[in-house]
């Protein structure tokens, strides 16, 4: 810039002048700095570095994820899993410790006394995680032996649980 | 499943959340160290899982009551598959790098449940009715 407007020089001449090139001068032209250092151990600044991080905030994540075939059917897959393996526990460790209230007989006759909309609607609660965890484990299987690696893959396997969920469900809650 | 890349070791979260270095920054990351029953531990799991697909398909086509060995084996594999799932969910969302004492605490506490599950399924197929004839009853009550 200075060089093209041909200041080059006169500007080099300005400030290579002896009493501008004494420390001192600048010193006293330029503001002085109101921020001091000081020296830090190594142990204090990976202290002071680790106060820092944990002042961090959390990045977004998850919720900003677009719903996709990638990753949901992968979560509700590990809720339905959950769900009924909780009802296997609860039940077994029920029976384990009160045999005498949740013996099959009790079991089946309090759930004949419950009215007809209540057994349907509990028939489908569990019978939608029961297809969805069935179907959706064969589809796990598949990838483990390395089949349907593919989006395309992915996403027919992803709509053909879903449909067969949808069939498994119905046939469980109104023809069994 | 839902995978989260793990943090190196050198990485501690004291608050659940933030990691915090462990020695300086210029401290080389450690890595757990290879173990082939790592390789066994994941057969194991898929060859569980493949094996409850002929087990529950035979639960649906025959009768359990005259067949009380596929309760048993039905019993087992389910609780021992479920055991496996609840460990993946612990090692996931509470390992005890993030949570020094709630993590094992989780861990030990799953494996008790674990065995109190295993006898109470042995239980109930010994003394009542057993697993299979149960979800039919109910399911038809």
């Amino acid at each position: 810039m200075n060089a093209s407007l041909g200041l080059g020089s006169a500007f080099r001449r300005a400030c290579m002048t002896p009493s501008l090139r004494k420390p001192s001068t600048f010193r006293n032209v330029l503001p002085r700095r109101t921020i001091t250092t000081q020296p830090v151990s190594q142990t204090d600044a990976t202290t002071l570095l680790n106060k820092q991080r944990l002042n961090r905030p959390s990045s977004p994540h998850f919720t900003i994820y677009q719903p996709q075939m990638t990753w949901i059917p992968s979560i509700f897959n590990r809720v339905t899993g959950g769900a009924l393996s909780v009802l296997l526990y609860g039940f077994s460790l029920a029976y384990l410790f009160v045999p005498g209230t949740f013996d099959s007989a009790h079991i089946v006759e309090t759930v004949a006394s419950l009215p007809e909309s209540v057994k349907y609607a509990g028939k489908f609660v569990l019978a939608v995680p029961f297809a969805f965890h069935s179907w959706n484990g064969i589809r796990h299987l598949g990838w483990d032996v390395g089949k349907f690696m593919t989006i395309k893959g992915v996403y027919g396997t992803g709509y053909t649980v879903i449909g067969l969920t949808a069939v498994t469900t119905l046939w469980l809650t109104f023809f069994k | 499943m839902i995978a989260y890349r793990p943090l190196p070791n050198s990485l501690d979260c004291t608050n659940g959340r933030t990691a915090v270095y462990k020695g300086t920054v210029n401290d080389p990351t450690t890595f757990p160290t290879p173990n082939r029953t790592h390789v066994h531990h994941w057969s194991f799991e898929r060859l569980l899982s493949a094996g409850l697909v002929p087990i529950t398909g035979a639960a649906f086509a025959v009768s359990s009551t005259s067949y009380p060995v596929l309760d048993a084996i039905l019993g087992a594999s389910m609780v021992i598959h479920s055991h496996m799932g609840f460990d993946q969910i612990v090692v996931d969302y509470v390992h005890h790098r993030k949570f020094p004492i709630l993590g094992p605490t989780a861990n030990w506490t799953l494996r008790a449940v674990t065995v109190g599950v295993l006898v109470g399924v042995y239980q109930f197929n010994t003394n009542d009715i057993g697993l299979t004839e149960l979800i039919v009853r109910t399911w038809t009550a």
